[in-house]
């Protein structure tokens, strides 16, 4: 990929200059621009300094990470918040409240409850749990897995295997059939 | 000559931003030819000017500097002064005009009846961006819904106001008191009492306030 | 109609006749629906998504199946169909108007369209018409933050009032009604969605509420002023999908968005149901259900629900030991501990164990890891179960059919337990398959109300022996269903007589049992019982008693089982447990521990099915968990146990049983094994079987959590207050 966008940078440096020599027609910029495929000729790519364009190829590339990371050394976190922490991996139950669902589908991480006290001078209370409010949302479980392997804390996966939903057959029709129990209130 | 500086100049990025002023100052007024680079007009150029080199303007200056010119122009302005109205107020004993708007200390209300207004929504604690406001709600023995404990930490205060644009019921607002500083920090963690002692007191400036501003809310 | 009479012929024969010939006819009915092979799916298209679906399928369901939600006030999954609150509109192509979703079974190639302009400004229009007689106090209303209402509101409704009754004149105001200690309604908010009312008379099985008037005067109530008390009320307060009914000890507490929540499970009954705990600042606020198919479905018996405020009540917030005068008194951990620990030294081995009813499985292990390094034996817990060896084989003590599996028995005999108060969420099983699956029910026992039809058969022992033979009526329903089963009480297996019962059902069930169906069952009503034995506990406090131990550990043992009296006077008695009840009223040392809502354990439901508790807040004063308690007490002996952890207590625990860290899943007891007990065969006695809680009242105090919390002893007052109106009008009647 390097090697690649290195010889674009090239390519485009080299015909921006030729441009800027030859033509000074707006329109025949415009015609060399759709002609030009591997170039799109925008102001900004053709004024550009080559190093300036070899910074914006690389900053355009995917960066690909390595998998296994460990950011803990790194990230300055208290070693007894990550040596001892484990977040549990789940889905967040549906509220019993609320027929809406549209909520329930990100994984989310919640680490082991830590001790909250009355804190003396207002009653408040006081946490010395810097996680207990991280609140952060996972399109997937692996996902998850990763960002809590990244950081080094232990994780574990709370979550059912979810059966296929078995079908109710609902009818209107039920509430007054003669022959069956469901005729409950009129009968 | 000049097509190559302004290739130059095109090229570098830095100075791209000329404007059409600019350009015309670099091109010494040449007529105009079509701009490689179109350059979007309406830029200022923001620069210290080059300071001319004209004989005449040489000696102008150090005219300026010989016979004190800014000096004498600094005391005219001073003894303007001395004629016209002061701009400072003399603080403790006046003071400025207040907005109807303004958002100094909070205060809760009540209802002309002597009923705390306050119906523990929560919505004010819910929008407190730095979460000053603490509130815990219970059944009231008449089964109305109040505080049992209201608290403002008035030092996370960032008195934006949003509290009392929050408040169904005007319970909480922003009073046009300025001047609670306190000694230690402890004082100013307001609770209930405090703020319904604040409403009590402040009760006419608050409602004259809310009364002068109520057609734009 | 024209059935009608048929029906009203039937209903004037006698009545052992018409019961007959009524299940006669439901029976031909049902065989008469039975599709020979299954229905060919049709295709129908949801915002021209092409789906197929079962003929009979409604659009709602059919919405679902591709991931369309349609808004809805009235239709619930697990209630009847109303159509009655209109907001599930949607268009359908070529239909000329819009229809309801939920009532609307799709036909073949039909285009709903769930977001066209028609759809839009019907749903904008039924919710103009919902919230004009709907009162706007969101800001007092406890559903605020939760609301249905809100939400579709926000979503469908129109963004501005054509509402112009500024002086109010017009707007409807409902009467509150005073339906018990536990819902409080505010009637004006109801929006007449009807599924309280449904859910009383399908789910719970009592017709106390209904709709009274029509149009504007539409009215939810229960007519004439009366209680409504079902172990299952605050289930209604989850329905309503308005303010209109909210949970009355939490009224006013607390929003939906401070709170925090944590997925756990109850241990007041043994049914393990899922549980979601709200708490703030270090305090439980609540207690809602959390969806778990197979075990309570989404549903929460009261006593889970509201028993909470317990928790704040009657707690050991630090360790207690009894001085020479005879007073417990409030030491330091180290004190307790080392009094502990010199007793222990003093037994010389003669050290017993009792677990009660909310003994955790790791707690019961560290006790039992501890008491055998003691060279102690006896472990044992607190409640019993047949004589002898019975809890050797896991599929004696076990709900073999399963909690979810109940639901498609078409046969059940109840013997000597009442599973409306024992486990009322394996009672709404057994509703629901009476209601849906023609289940017929017999039960042996007292008279009581399990809030469906059945046949008591009485409550004589010996009907065990002829049912079980045979010769009874009743056998004959058994044997020839398809999925029988027999539950049995667990405290029926406890008398003398209990092993004689438990192998005589156990033999008929070898008789019943089918292929993948296991009909035997016990019903156990303590969350710790199914834990207790799967890592080794024998049944029975009397075998602690009969040991005469040196030192007695009391694991939150508070039924009373055990007393000062049958143990010996120099007799050590350590209580560990959450709350000051029975167990720390004859302690000589009282350890602090946690309750369920502090710690993370396993508890092991009556099914066999382990899931662990998760802590919501800290727990109060010096408490801690129990297993760390007795590993602290095994330091100080000098016999530490080899876990210091959590993780290191559970992989203990796979070695002894592996099913019990499988969390969530259920591992099936093998049943050939069952017979090993049959061997024994004693005589049945005479005495008439017997269940603890025969009514209301009796349900809602069972255990230390309960027994300390003032909303169920609000709720005994109030049945009590119901019961006494009942017989003065009665009363008045007659005269």
């Amino acid at each position: 990929m390097s090697l690649l966008g290195r010889v674009m940078c090239l390519r485009t440096t080299s015909t921006s200059l030729q441009i800027l020599n030859s033509t000074t027609n707006k329109n025949a910029f415009r015609c060399a621009s759709t002609k030009d495929t591997d170039a799109p000729l925008d102001p900004k790519t053709a004024l550009a300094r080559p190093e300036e364009l070899q910074q914006r190829c690389k900053l355009s590339e995917t960066i690909t990470v390595p998998t296994a990371v460990d950011m803990s050394p790194i990230s300055g976190v208290p070693s007894e918040q990550l040596k001892q922490r484990r977040a549990r991996i789940h889905l967040p139950p549906k509220h019993a409240m609320q027929s809406g669902t549209s909520n329930l589908k990100n994984w989310q991480i919640e680490f082991d409850n830590r001790e909250r006290w009355e804190n003396p001078l207002m009653g408040w209370a006081s946490t010395g749990d810097p996680l207990s409010n991280l609140n952060l949302h996972f399109g997937s479980k692996d996902e998850a897995v990763t960002y809590c392997e990244r950081n080094g804390w232990g994780w574990y996966i709370d979550a059912k295997v979810p059966k296929p939903k078995k079908q109710k057959k609902k009818s209107y029709g039920d509430n007054f059939s003669w022959n069956k129990r469901t005729r409950l209130s009129t009968k | 000559m000049s097509l190559t500086m302004r290739i130059f100049t095109a090229s570098r990025n830095g100075q791209r931003m000329f404007g059409t002023n600019g350009a015309r100052l670099l091109a010494a007024k040449r007529t105009e030819p079509k701009d490689i680079v179109e350059v979007a007009k309406g830029y200022v150029y923001v620069n210290n000017k080059e300071l001319s080199m004209e004989f005449e303007d040489i000696t102008d200056r150090a005219a300026t500097t010989m016979f004190f010119g800014e000096l004498f122009r600094g005391f005219g302005v001073t003894l303007a002064h001395i004629f016209k109205e002061p701009a400072t107020i003399n603080y403790p004993f006046e003071k400025g005009p207040l907005s109807p708007r303004f958002r100094g200390e909070h205060a809760l209300r009540r209802y002309p009846s002597g009923e705390e207004r306050c119906i523990a929504c929560k919505l004010c604690e819910a929008i407190c961006p730095a979460q000053a406001i603490t509130i815990e709600a219970e059944e009231r023995a008449d089964g109305s819904r109040r505080t049992t404990r209201y608290d403002i930490d008035m030092t996370k205060c960032i008195y934006c106001g949003f509290c009392q644009e929050a408040c169904p019921v005007d319970a909480i607002v922003e009073g046009p008191n300025f001047e609670f500083s306190t000694e230690t920090h402890e004082e100013l963690l307001y609770n209930k009492e405090k703020l319904l002692c604040n409403g009590d007191k402040w009760e006419s400036e608050i409602a004259s306030n809310l009364q002068a501003d109520h057609l734009y809310r | 109609m024209i059935r009608a009479p048929l029906v009203k012929a039937l209903s004037a024969l006698g009545s052992p006749t018409h019961q007959i010939a009524s299940r006669a006819v439901r029976t031909s009915a049902i065989v008469a629906q039975t599709p020979a092979k299954a229905p060919e799916k049709i295709e129908v298209f949801v915002d021209d998504i092409p789906v197929q679906v079962l003929p009979g399928t409604t659009v709602l369901q059919a919405a679902a199946l591709v991931g369309v939600e349609i808004p809805r006030f009235c239709y619930h999954e697990r209630l009847a169909v109303a159509g009655n609150c209109r907001m599930c509109l949607v268009e359908v192509e070529k239909s000329p108007k819009p229809v309801a979703a939920c009532a609307m079974p799709v036909m073949k190639g039909w285009r709903i369209k769930t977001n066209s302009d028609l759809t839009r400004k019907a749903r904008e229009g039924v919710m103009e018409f919902l919230l004009m007689n709907h009162p706007l106090d969101c800001p007092i209303c406890d559903q605020g933050g939760e609301c249905d209402l809100q939400d579709q509101a926000m979503a469908f409704g129109s963004d501005r009032s054509r509402f112009t009754d500024i002086h109010y004149t017009g707007k409807r105001a409902v009467e509150d009604k005073d339906i018990g200690p536990l819902v409080k309604t505010i009637m004006t908010r109801c929006i007449h969605c009807t599924r309280c009312v449904r859910f009383a008379s399908e789910i719970a099985g009592v017709d106390d509420l209904g709709t009274t008037g029509r149009g504007n005067d539409m009215q939810i109530g229960t007519y004439v002023e009366k209680l409504f008390l079902t172990e299952l009320s605050g289930n209604v307060i989850d329905l309503c999908p308005v303010g209109a009914l909210t949970n009355k000890p939490y009224s006013f507490v607390a929003r939906p968005w401070e709170i925090r929540k944590v997925s756990s499970i109850d241990v007041l009954d043994a049914v393990g149901s899922n549980i979601v705990v709200s708490t703030r600042t270090n305090e439980v606020l609540r207690i809602l259900p959390r969806e778990n198919e197979d075990v309570n479905e989404e549903w929460l018996a009261d006593k889970s629900r509201f028993a909470c405020d317990g928790l704040k009540r009657q707690r050991l917030i630090a360790p207690m030991v009894r001085m020479p005068n005879g007073e417990l008194q409030a030491v330091e951990w180290e004190g307790a501990l080392i009094a502990v620990a010199k007793a222990l030294k003093k037994a010389n081995g003669q050290v017993a164990g009792v677990a009660g009813q909310l003994a955790d499985v790791e707690a019961m292990v560290a006790l039992k890891d501890l008491i055998n390094r003691l060279e102690g034996e006896t472990v044992v817990t607190e409640q019993g179960f047949i004589k002898g060896s019975g809890t050797d084989v896991r599929a004696n003590y076990l709900l073999n059919s399963t909690i979810a599996g109940l639901e498609e028995a078409d046969a059940v005999l109840l013997v000597g337990t009442n599973p409306r108060y024992e486990a009322p969420l394996v009672n709404t099983r057994l509703r629901k398959a009476y209601v849906h699956n023609e289940l017929q029910i017999a039960s042996i026992g007292p008279k009581v109300d399990l809030s469906y039809e059945h046949d008591n058969l009485g409550s004589d022992p010996a009907l065990i022996k002829d049912v079980c033979s045979g010769s009874h009526a009743f056998s004959k329903v058994l044997e020839g269903a398809k999925k029988p089963a027999i539950i049995i009480g667990a405290d029926l297996l406890e008398r003398e007589d209990g092993a004689a019962i438990h192998a005589t059902i156990v033999e008929y069930c070898q008789k019943l049992k089918k292929p993948e169906w296991n009909p035997f069952n016990v019903l156990q009503n303590n969350a710790a019982q199914v834990g207790a034995y799967d890592v080794g506990y024998q049944a029975g406090a009397d075998r602690a008693i009969k040991a005469q131990p040196k030192v007695l550990f009391l694991l939150n043992a508070d039924a009373g089982k055990v007393t000062r009296e049958q143990l010996p006077k120099d007799c050590f008695v350590v209580y560990i447990g959450s709350h000051g009840d029975n167990g720390a009223s004859i302690a000589d040392a009282v350890l602090p521990g946690a309750a369920y809502t502090e710690k993370q354990a396993i508890y092991v439901n009556t099914e066999g099915r382990p899931q662990q508790t998760l802590p919501g807040v800290s727990p109060p004063g010096m408490a801690r968990e129990d297993w760390k308690i007795l590993r602290a007490i095994s330091e100080v002996v000098g016999t530490p146990l080899p876990y210091d952890t959590l993780d290191e207590l559970r992989s203990r625990l796979e070695d002894i049983s592996p099913h019990l860290t499988r969390l969530g899943e259920l591992e099936p007891a093998g049943f050939n094994e069952t017979g090993a007990q049959a061997a024994i065969s004693k005589s049945i006695s005479g005495v008439a079987i017997d269940v603890k809680q025969k009514e209301l009242k009796d349900y809602f105090m069972t255990d230390a959590i309960s027994r300390a919390s003032p909303t169920m002893a609000k709720c005994i007052s109030a049945v009590n207050k119901q019961q006494r109106q009942d017989e003065q009008s009665k009363q008045s009647v007659a005269i």
